[in-house]
């Protein structure tokens, strides 16, 4: 079974069911009521030579208006999910086990790479390394605290997700 | 002012057309692009015109010029100017005050300027060349260089400007916008450079502490430059300053101060013109043209051409900001593979 995720005008997948974790739409998320916030969808990816990675995606249809609390709305998001994300797969939520995709119930936290993507569409390319630097140094703490590796914060757009097999 | 530029068959120039000049023009380009030589070109024009008839000076136009261009670019023979591969003469025609002046000459020239006119009424305004480096620290051996034992070595930029350094500061009313800019450059560092005639160097006194020039860094001497020149009123509302790579020896964050000076002093008259492969001083020139709604020209070399932009319109391409995104991009190809 596959599975497409349609968000900000952009059809992302089709990835294996067992490999997309579609956290803001997971009982596991809507059942801690309102207030936080999460991105889009977690995605396991192989790739040669590479141990299995988790990436965080968040998709906008819009670039920043407002610097500081765009940044500050990805942060949330973003922090809240990586943090979601290794929650549940400890299985510290309550039916953890019936919601969370196979793959993530046998995922090697210790090694696994966990990176933050955010997609803009249709968003230039000479923006996106200042909206990098930004989102990168916002996002620090969490670096910091989950240990997370360098390049571990992401911005493309569109036409580099597609590059990536991100979407169709 | 300078209002237009061209240039044909100059050292690596091979074909130049820059008009509807602004207070502040931008130039850039790879290294070995021929900006420091397109300085440098026109910098010899706005001199050759500020110095002829000026007080007792009986020397032709020509004259000056080929005096210029030998001690500028310290060529055997200033033939040796014309591009390597060009069949024509070099020429150069720039337009000063809405004036024509312009001159031309061939590869076998070693003296004689064959063809100069000029319509430039004489002019009392100093024009200045301000290389990557600092001088101060090297002021007496550029002057003792040049002026005693006639050396190749320091171009006429840095001759020139130490000699324009040696004046003394001058007290009384300044123009406002010199004042307020001197007072920013200060600030940046916390002091200023002061020449000791007893030492006969220059120091940084910082508050009530003084340090030696040797101990002050590039930065500060760098900025000092700037301020002495307006401090002894070297530079007036009508002079042309040619800056090559503002950043050297800059951080980012003054990189930002400065330019937003140099805005200030081309508001009050003063024209620029700005070497730079800083993506920092691009961006912020850029910033500048859009919040102040300012014509500011851009010439970029690509591929070998020259092609002339406005900041206003919005960011060219060029190599500066493609390198940004390529090491963007690497970043990216090896975060996600």
């Amino acid at each position: 079974m596959s599975i497409s995720i349609e968000e900000s005008g952009m059809i992302f997948g089709p990835f294996p069911e067992a490999h997309v974790f579609p956290i803001e739409k997971s009982v596991i998320f809507t059942q801690l009521g309102k207030g936080l916030k999460v991105a889009e969808f977690v995605l396991l990816r192989d790739s040669a030579g590479r141990p299995r990675e988790a990436w965080v995606i968040e998709a906008k249809s819009s670039a920043p208006k407002e610097l500081t609390d765009y940044v500050e709305d990805i942060r949330q998001k973003f922090t809240n999910s990586v943090q979601l994300t290794f929650a549940s797969c400890l299985k510290r939520h309550q039916n953890s086990v019936d919601l969370l995709p196979a793959d993530f119930l046998n995922l090697d936290l210790e090694n696994c790479s966990f990176k933050c993507i955010l997609v803009i569409r249709n968003f230039p390319k000479e923006w996106m390394d200042p909206l990098q630097k930004a989102l990168s140094k916002q996002m620090n703490s969490l670096i910091k605290t989950m240990c997370l590796k360098p390049g571990s914060v992401v911005v493309i757009n569109d036409e580099m997700a597609r590059q990536r097999n991100l979407i169709t | 002012m300078l209002n237009s530029v061209e240039l044909d068959n100059f050292g690596p120039l091979q074909r130049i057309r820059w008009s509807k000049l602004s207070n502040i023009n931008l130039i850039i380009g790879a290294n070995s692009s021929g900006k420091t030589f397109l300085l440098k070109a026109l910098y010899c024009a706005m001199r050759t015109i500020e110095e002829y008839q000026r007080g007792n000076e009986q020397r032709s136009a020509s004259d000056i010029l080929a005096d210029k261009l030998y001690w500028t670019f310290q060529a055997d023979k200033i033939g040796d100017l014309v591009t390597k591969s060009a069949d024509g003469p070099l020429s150069c025609k720039v337009k000063v005050d809405s004036n024509v002046f312009r001159f031309g000459f061939g590869k076998d020239t070693t003296k004689n300027i064959a063809t100069l006119e000029s319509h430039v009424p004489p002019k009392e305004s100093n024009s200045i060349f301000l290389p990557p480096k600092e001088v101060l620290s090297l002021q007496h051996i550029i002057l003792k260089s040049r002026d005693i034992d006639k050396d190749f070595g320091f171009d006429d930029t840095y001759f020139d400007l130490a000699k324009a350094l040696r004046l003394p500061t001058t007290k009384g009313n300044n123009f406002t916008n010199f004042v307020s800019a001197r007072r920013s450059l200060e600030d940046m560092f916390g002091g200023k450079m002061e020449f000791d005639s007893k030492s006969n160097r220059w120091q940084f006194k910082k508050g009530n502490q003084k340090f030696q020039i040797g101990a002050t860094a590039e930065g500060i001497k760098k900025i000092a430059i700037l301020d002495t020149l307006l401090g002894n009123r070297y530079l007036t509302k009508d002079s042309v300053v040619f800056i090559d790579e503002p950043e050297s020896a800059l951080h980012p964050t003054a990189i930002t101060k400065l330019v937003d000076i140099i805005i200030s002093l081309a508001d009050s008259g003063i024209q620029f013109f700005i070497a730079s492969h800083s993506y920092f001083v691009i961006k912020a020139l850029y910033l500048a043209a859009q919040k102040q709604q300012m014509s500011l020209p851009v010439l970029s070399s690509i591929d070998d051409q020259w092609v002339a932009n406005d900041l206003l319109a919005g960011m060219p391409d060029n190599p500066i900001v493609d390198e940004s995104i390529r090491l963007y991009e690497e970043e990216v190809e090896l975060a996600l593979g």
